[in-house]
């Protein structure tokens, strides 16, 4: 395999973002002005350590996905999209030859390429990495252990409680606390399978009392940045399922979601993704998953709910 | 944890509603009978989840079939957020007024103020002005203006 990071796009926003991937990623960055051409560079060359394209409209993202069908590793494709054109945004997260997702909303180029290349590195990885691999050398990472679904609130408001006694901001402090719960909430209930691939609890009322043995909380601090993981043992993350609650997110900004189809909308996801959280699905079938949400920490709150934003995914031993 | 608060001596009732809403909240226990006017206190709700929404709507839109005619008061930031993705969540024609967060330019202290819905259909886009109360400096929108007020153009 190689280094390089493939581009194709015609804005330079997105050049420079993605040469700074590619630089801390130590490769080179390649150039390409269409899709079939990058098709045959990794024919020729190999899978290479990710592969960005800007998309401005439905039928780039159809052209896309009927010109690389079954030819690249979905989780090396990274669309950059722009998060107020909620149709593309909704048709690349739909793709099923897209994994990745920046939003292109950068603050600074070079500093969102910068901190993107730790998610491009840790796709890179063996196997699914925990936070620590993630966060700079300087980030702490406390875990807390999880045994009964009740704890859930708990570990929600100790997370506020934390960031509170660090001086953080009061609405953040929540906002984090309320992207843990959700993430607590999806392993607890519904990443749980039988030997048969069904899901266990997922129309258990969320107010009972279950086991939780094997899921995990870890949060991680740095200066500028946030990150909460949640890890079940049941790895049944569905990618395309996830993907298509995060596109919701999108539909949101135009229409609100009607009370009779609440149920099963898999909100919780589109509210973290609305309060400015970026997300990283890790699935290991059958063995684990990690779910990571990412803020950045800013002074103002309505800088902290707007910030540069991805969702990104990778997904072990495909069938 | 979700505290209530109810106050019938009061006409009309007020009920004031606080903490976490979350899939323990048992409104229709807690709450108790609404009846008539009522008044519900929103400004001190810190968090509320996606379980709680969806105990909320199915609380309030039982209400509604049995005639509510309440109103929701200081309805605060994260609810806001809630009506500005959930349909029918609060109507618009039930929210008396909502918190809104100011930034101090100069001291960086959060302020909420309270307004009321009417005063913000006659001003927005220009918001009311508020004075940092530490130190008196002005104060600014600390949300996105056309997100956070999106419920009142639906």
């Amino acid at each position: 395999m190689e280094k390089a990071i493939l581009l194709a796009s015609e804005r330079e926003e997105d050049f420079v973002f993605a040469a700074e991937i590619a630089r801390r990623c130590g490769g080179e960055i390649v150039l390409f002005s269409d899709v079939d051409k990058i098709v045959e560079h990794v024919g020729r060359e190999g899978s290479p350590q990710g592969i960005f394209v800007g998309f401005s409209d439905i039928e780039g993202v159809k052209s896309f996905s009927a010109k690389t069908k079954g030819k690249l590793e979905t989780d090396r494709v990274h669309a950059i999209v722009s998060p107020s054109d909620s149709d593309t945004s909704m048709a690349a997260f739909r793709c099923d030859e897209i994994g990745n997702f920046v939003l292109n909303r950068y603050s600074n180029p070079i500093q969102d390429g910068a901190y993107y290349s730790r998610v491009v590195k840790a796709i890179d990885q063996d196997r699914s990495f925990g936070l620590k691999s993630v966060l700079n050398a300087s980030g702490g990472v406390q875990t807390v252990k999880l045994t009964d679904s009740y704890q859930k609130g708990f570990a929600a408001n100790a997370v506020a409680f934390h960031l509170r006694e660090l001086r953080c901001n009061e609405r953040i402090a929540r906002t984090v606390a309320g992207a843990v719960d959700e993430l607590l909430m999806n392993a607890i209930f519904d990443a749980p399978v039988n030997e048969k691939g069904q899901r266990i609890y997922d129309r258990t009322p969320r107010g009972v009392s279950i086991s939780t043995v094997g899921v995990e909380l870890q949060i991680g601090l740095e200066e500028e940045l946030i990150a909460v993981m949640v890890k079940d043992q049941s790895g049944s993350l569905n990618r395309t399922i996830a993907l298509d609650h995060i596109a919701k997110t999108f539909d949101l900004q135009r229409n609100h979601i009607r009370g009779e189809d609440y149920q099963g909308a898999g909100i919780g996801l589109a509210l973290v993704i609305r309060s400015g959280g970026s997300l990283f699905f890790v699935n290991e079938p059958g063995k684990q998953t990690e779910v990571t949400v990412f803020f950045r920490q800013t002074e103002k709150f309505k800088d902290f709910k707007n910030p540069f934003q991805f969702v990104a995914t990778r997904i072990y031993n495909r069938k | 944890m979700m505290t209530v608060k109810r106050d019938d001596r009061t006409k009309p009732v007020q009920i004031k509603i606080s903490g976490v809403i979350d899939e323990r909240a048992e409104f229709g226990l807690r709450l108790g009978k609404i009846d008539g006017e009522v008044i519900i206190d929103c400004g001190s709700v810190l968090r509320i989840n996606s379980a709680g929404i969806k105990l909320w709507r199915e609380f309030w839109q039982k209400e509604r079939r049995k005639g509510f005619r309440g109103k929701f008061k200081a309805v605060s930031t994260v609810l806001v957020d809630a009506m500005n993705v959930v349909s029918d969540f609060i109507l618009q024609s039930e929210v008396e007024s909502i918190c809104v967060p100011y930034l101090c330019t100069a001291c960086n202290k959060e302020n909420i103020s309270i307004i009321s819905v009417g005063e913000l259909r006659q001003t927005l886009p220009i918001l009311p002005v508020l004075k940092c109360p530490i130190c008196d400096a002005q104060c600014e929108l600390n949300e996105i203006a056309s997100d956070y007020f999106r419920f009142l153009t639906d």
